[in-house]
């Protein structure tokens, strides 16, 4: 059973959001190569992400200020 | 990555409320947007640890998690090491005086081979032998 359907319950909410579309393209092609769907590699990063603050922080750190210039 | 190449496109799927909470608790944290964090995130797990500026090497220490139980076993090594280094001393010193001490006296070596070593010692010590 795909991870997303064991994660999620009826009612969960529907995420709306923008990402870099060569952060999506990155998604595509991991989720293609382990055989996963997106929503799939999508969750599993981000939970993996969690256990990795530091590697967040560093982001951070080095690419918030153009970030936030992408995002504004 | 170049941050000034991207590009925003929009993203859509359910997700389950305890990660989403998590996410905007993380958010909150560091006042930052949600989608600015899901960015982050993804990023961090593409992206890596040389090129944000740190060794792979480096990289692994931070991360690491050093439990108590590695704790126990690098102390039971370390322990180890050093009782190998003092039986070997004691060998040897029981070696050069061994026609000096009683007869009866036994010692008892628990990590080390004395049979297997104790020629080897005996040799070494005709060869180099120590003033008294």
């Amino acid at each position: 059973m795909a991870m997303i359907r064991e994660l999620t319950r009826k009612g969960d909410p529907m995420l709306r959001i923008q990402l870099p579309e060569q952060v999506l393209n990155a998604l595509q092609t991991s989720a293609k190569s382990n055989k996963r769907r997106i929503q799939d590699e999508f969750v599993k990063r981000l939970a993996a992400s969690f256990k990795h603050e530091a590697d967040v922080n560093l982001v951070i750190q080095r690419l918030l200020p153009d970030l936030k210039e992408l995002y504004s | 990555m170049n941050p000034a190449a991207l590009t925003l496109k929009k993203y859509s799927q359910v997700i389950s409320s305890d990660l989403l909470q998590a996410l905007k608790q993380s958010a909150l944290d560091k006042d930052i947007s949600l989608d600015l964090e899901i960015a982050v995130r993804l990023m961090a797990s593409f992206t890596r640890p040389e090129a944000c500026g740190i060794s792979p090497r480096l990289n692994a220490i931070l991360n690491y998690d050093f439990k108590q139980t590695d704790a126990f076993i690098q102390n039971k090594h370390h322990r180890e090491q050093w009782l190998y280094l003092y039986e070997m001393e004691k060998l040897r010193l029981f070696v050069r005086f061994e026609n000096k001490l009683p007869r009866t006296l036994k010692e008892k070596f628990t990590l080390i081979d004395a049979k297997a070593l104790i020629d080897k010692i005996r040799n070494e010590l005709q060869e180099n032998p120590e003033q008294e």
